[in-house]
């Protein structure tokens, strides 16, 4: 095979091997609860709070659409905090902590010619849900007086 | 299907292509030991409890599917993998590597979602991505 076949070859792999896709890290530097994605969260002094001994006040629910574009190697999202929307929602329902945290990834992109020429962004949904949970006997308006949460 | 109409249909899927959903779900069900993201280590929060050895934990939630197709000439054959972890995974893999530890917590310090389709769609997967440390707590250490 002549020299510009193997190169034609080589190009027409290369973009057929294209991606579209979309990532990004989740974090959550300023979060003034304990934030889990299991059962396991600890008390203030340590110990583990067991799950029977944890009630569900509320829900956390929050999802967000992630972009990339050239072939997933330039990030348009880069890194999500998520902290504020923690904050919020286990303010308003009087939480401590956040346990089972649910992270989903549910692809959202479309593999097309624009993959092709590098020049379309590609997706990814992520996902995430948890359960709100103060400790059994605790009111709302002690979970309150938190200090991490009174900031 | 003839052959402009094998054209046609191969330019329609570059135009309009179509990336088949796949989910992956990262969570550490019926798992005790706390996995934390974020800084604050313990309901109400205060100065991090006291580390006194440290590991590592790294894995994945997955779900991949990828589709080729031969064709001799009499016979088409299609084959289709798939590869699924789901959130028992990752729980069953930090109960493998860390069981009966009490006061071992895991510190996340990556969280990714992903998700990707390629090669005009024969490829497709989403996975979620956790890495930790894994810490020993002293309790009262505050």
């Amino acid at each position: 095979m002549r020299l510009a076949s193997w190169i034609g070859a080589l190009i027409l792999a290369t973009v057929g091997a294209g991606c579209a896709g979309g990532h990004a890290h989740i974090v959550a530097q300023s979060a003034t609860v304990p934030v889990s994605l299991s059962e396991g969260v600890r008390g203030p002094e340590g110990d583990l709070v067991p799950a029977a001994n944890q009630e569900k006040v509320g829900e956390f629910n929050y999802d967000f659409l992630a972009w990339n574009m050239l072939w997933d190697m330039v990030p348009l999202t880069g890194t999500r905090d998520i902290s504020d929307e923690i904050n919020g929602q286990v303010k308003a329902v009087g939480g401590e902590a956040i346990v089972n945290l649910q992270v989903t990834s549910e692809n959202c992109n479309t593999w097309n010619a624009m993959t092709i020429v590098s020049i379309f962004p590609g997706c990814t949904k992520a996902i995430i849900k948890g359960d709100i949970i103060r400790r059994r006997g605790v009111s709302a308006q002690v979970a309150a007086t938190n200090p991490q949460q009174a900031k | 299907m003839k052959p402009f109409e094998s054209v046609g249909m191969t330019a329609l899927l570059l135009v309009v292509g179509g990336c088949g959903s796949q989910i992956a779900t990262a969570s550490f069900p019926q798992t005790t030991m706390p996995v934390l993201l974020g800084p604050v280590d313990r309901i109400g929060g205060g100065a991090p409890m006291q580390i006194v050895g440290e590991e590592y934990f790294a894995g994945s939630s997955l779900a991949f599917v990828s589709t080729s197709t031969t064709d001799n000439g009499t016979t088409r054959t299609t084959t289709v993998r798939r590869e699924t972890r789901g959130p028992g995974y990752l729980a069953e893999k930090l109960r493998l590597e860390f069981e009966a530890r009490p006061n071992w917590d895991m510190r996340v310090t990556r969280l990714t979602a992903n998700g990707e389709c390629a090669m005009m769609d024969s490829v497709q997967s989403a996975y979620v991505y956790v890495k930790g440390n894994i810490v020993a707590v002293k309790k009262g250490g505050k």
